[in-house]
């Protein structure tokens, strides 16, 4: 079967400059493991969330798919192509059958063009639309798509005349009107208002769905990416360590890692008394890991094993993996030290 | 006893030729050792109220109106000479950028050692970083951070350390202004439980300011809803969150996408924050409420005092006149 994205064994490393790591001028430099070995394989049509606290590599690897960054080492297909050779050899095609929406709506745009300047640009650098007047139709009838109606108002408006809302929108539509194959969405919410934030994600929901887009959904909102994706991926320091149908692994985690991020997310029901599993320790960063477990340090339920050797992901069922020892421990009957009884 | 009450306070910044109502009429009252969560979107003056009960806004360019009773005292009539002894011993806060409240050229202990002086100049060096250091206790941190500098701290040792500050003199009333805001789950929720562990054992009053309303939910006992420089909806959590009357409440935790139970549609309010250098005849919300009618935009809604101290502002509240919710 064609995957929409299908990424091996990518590997991403970042040399840290000047420190040494040990005494001496020629010691070996630290590199920093941003993105260590992911696999990844998403059908087309398909909404998947990325998870992971800051520093676990989820926004590098939203930018390697993207080439914004260049990978060390490892594959990635995207619609069936390898983007290396993609890109060299059919840049625009490449950017048009993947997009980016940022973080950050304020910083996304040139603040001296107007939102007609900004919507028309994309659609000169691709060669849609032949007139001036098919490309301006193509612009009203986006806006009025992502609720920015009357649409002709914001035509010659200003980025900084606009709330962070609507330029979320502008960006979303900006991505969108390529009608690319895949969209890479970098926290898109988390800028924005409570009450805004849930019609941005409505309206990103209904475009990826209608345009059968495949969505990368990168935040570190629990309850976000469990209302917006089919499939869930859970990183820490750069790898994947659980992956699943999103309701599978939000409600029946089976990695230490996911159940102490599930167990600190806050709700806001107020009568639910959620058992929070204390994990110790700062979040540690990605340089010199060691060979076991990366998350080994600070788990509540690791032992000799997990400081040894990095454990293999493991299928629990057809659809849901995780990387963790203990996984392989209780489906072994010989062992029952292995049952970990967890709340 | 109430500790804090707040009574009509109004906040105005002038700039050129606009008034922008930053606060409007907002009065409630804290009690001692209660816990009081001021949620709103960002413009919505929530960081503005807090501001204006640590007098720190800008004088020339904003207008403070109203009464503010802090321990039998009033915070806006004192000259500044008598605030100034007040301020931390009594009243302190921890901002949201912790990064931005030190000195990247000091130590972190000999900040600490030199902001105990303000207050204590008499006390001995040896007896300040005693006291430095069993701060760094209360809020976990190792006695290392004393020698390091701010740009060798994480995000949550760094929020930490402003706690600390702030626990400094042991204060009544701490603010926090979206202390938690920049950390990572899993840090932030560590430190919410640390802060709640702290403020029954110094037995301090702690006024939360966020805009996530599960913070709230989670640590607070009163929340505060707040919407373009109005107070809209006032009273304990379980009741506020549980039934909320307002609607926008209503509609802000039906914005929420929820964790159990079904992948139900989430709920979206159409328009946005109003002008707030033009206010509206009635109602602020008026123009973005599913259930205003004519009355509501003609006429400002009076605030209605409930059981449990509960406030709401609107005209139809609570189900009156057939509006189902």
């Amino acid at each position: 079967m064609e995957y929409s994205i299908k990424v091996t064994r990518l590997y991403k490393h970042f040399m840290q400059r000047g420190k040494r790591s040990g005494q001496g001028l020629f010691a070996p430099k630290k590199t920093v493991k941003a993105v260590d070995g992911i696999n990844l394989f998403v059908k087309p049509g398909e909404i998947i969330g990325i998870i992971g606290e800051s520093g676990c590599g989820k926004s590098t690897f939203g930018k390697l798919l993207i080439k914004l960054e260049d990978a060390s080492k490892g594959e990635i297909w995207l619609d069936g192509r390898e983007i290396g050779e993609f890109y060299k050899n059919d840049r625009l095609l490449f950017r048009r059958t993947v997009q980016m929406v940022f973080q950050n709506p304020f910083d996304t745009f040139d603040p001296r063009f107007t939102i007609r300047k900004i919507l028309t640009e994309t659609l000169d650098i691709h060669r849609i639309g032949e007139t001036e007047q098919e490309k301006l139709e193509l612009v009203l009838k986006g806006l009025n798509e992502v609720g920015l109606c009357p649409a002709e108002e914001y035509l010659d408006r200003y980025p900084h005349e606009l709330s962070g809302g609507q330029l979320q929108r502008i960006s979303i539509l900006r991505a969108m009107l390529l009608k690319p194959k895949v969209l890479i969405s970098d926290e898109p919410v988390s800028m924005l208002d409570v009450s805004v934030r849930a019609d941005v994600l409505k309206m990103l929901k209904r475009l990826a769905r209608e345009n059968g887009t495949t969505l990368l959904f990168i935040s570190h909102d629990i309850n976000t990416v469990r209302y917006i994706s089919d499939r869930v991926a859970v990183m820490y320091l750069g790898r994947i360590v659980e992956e699943g149908i999103a309701d599978e692994v939000l409600h029946n985690p089976q990695h230490p890692y996911t159940k102490a991020l599930i167990s600190n997310c806050s709700s806001i029901d107020v009568f639910e008394k959620r058992e929070k599993i204390q994990v110790d320790g700062e979040p540690p960063s990605p340089i010199d890991n060691g060979p076991g477990c990366y998350f080994a340090p600070r788990c509540f339920c690791a032992y000799e094993l997990c400081n040894e050797t990095y454990p293999e992901t493991v299928y629990i069922n057809e659809t849901h993996c995780a990387a963790c020892h203990r996984i392989h421990r209780m489906t072994d009957e010989k062992d029952p030290q292995g049952e970990i009884h967890l709340s | 006893m109430s500790l804090l009450s707040i009574k009509n306070a109004n906040v105005i910044y002038k700039v050129k030729d606009t008034e922008i109502h930053a606060v409007n009429d907002v009065s409630f009252e804290v009690e001692q050792q209660d816990s009081v969560g001021i949620v709103g979107e960002s413009g919505s003056g929530k960081s503005t109220l807090a501001m204006m009960i640590l007098r720190l806004l800008p004088k020339d360019t904003s207008v403070t109106e109203g009464e503010i009773e802090f321990d039998d005292r009033e915070l806006l009539k004192m000259t500044e000479e008598e605030f100034d002894k007040l301020r931390w011993t009594e009243l302190a806060a921890v901002f949201q950028k912790s990064m931005n409240a030190l000195s990247p050229v000091h130590r972190i202990g000999h900040q600490m050692m030199n902001i105990y002086k303000v207050h204590c100049p008499n006390v001995s060096k040896l007896e300040t970083k005693k006291r430095v250091l069993e701060l760094f206790r209360m809020v976990n941190l190792p006695e290392r951070v004393f020698h390091l500098y701010q740009h060798e701290l994480s995000g949550g040792m760094m929020q930490r350390v402003s706690i600390a500050l702030s626990l400094m003199f042991n204060p009544k009333l701490i603010i926090m202004d979206e202390a938690t805001t920049a950390l990572d789950v899993i840090t932030e929720s560590q430190i919410l439980e640390e802060i709640m562990k702290l403020q029954k054992e110094l037995k301090l009053t702690r006024l939360m300011i966020t805009h996530d309303m599960s913070i709230v939910a989670n640590t607070c006992r009163k929340v505060a809803v707040m919407y373009a420089g109005c107070l809209l909806e006032y009273g304990l959590v379980t009741d506020v969150i549980a039934s909320p009357r307002h609607p926008y409440t209503i509609g802000l935790l039906k914005s929420f996408p929820n964790f159990k139970g079904e992948r139900a549609e989430i709920y979206s309010m159409d328009g946005n924050l109003p002008d707030l250098s033009r206010l509206p005849e009635g109602c602020v919300f008026a123009p973005r409420c599913p259930y205003a009618q004519k009355k509501c935009f003609t006429c400002p809604p009076q605030t209605v005092t409930y059981e449990n101290g509960r406030q709401v502002m609107c005209h139809f509240e609570g189900g009156n006149n057939g509006i189902q919710y």
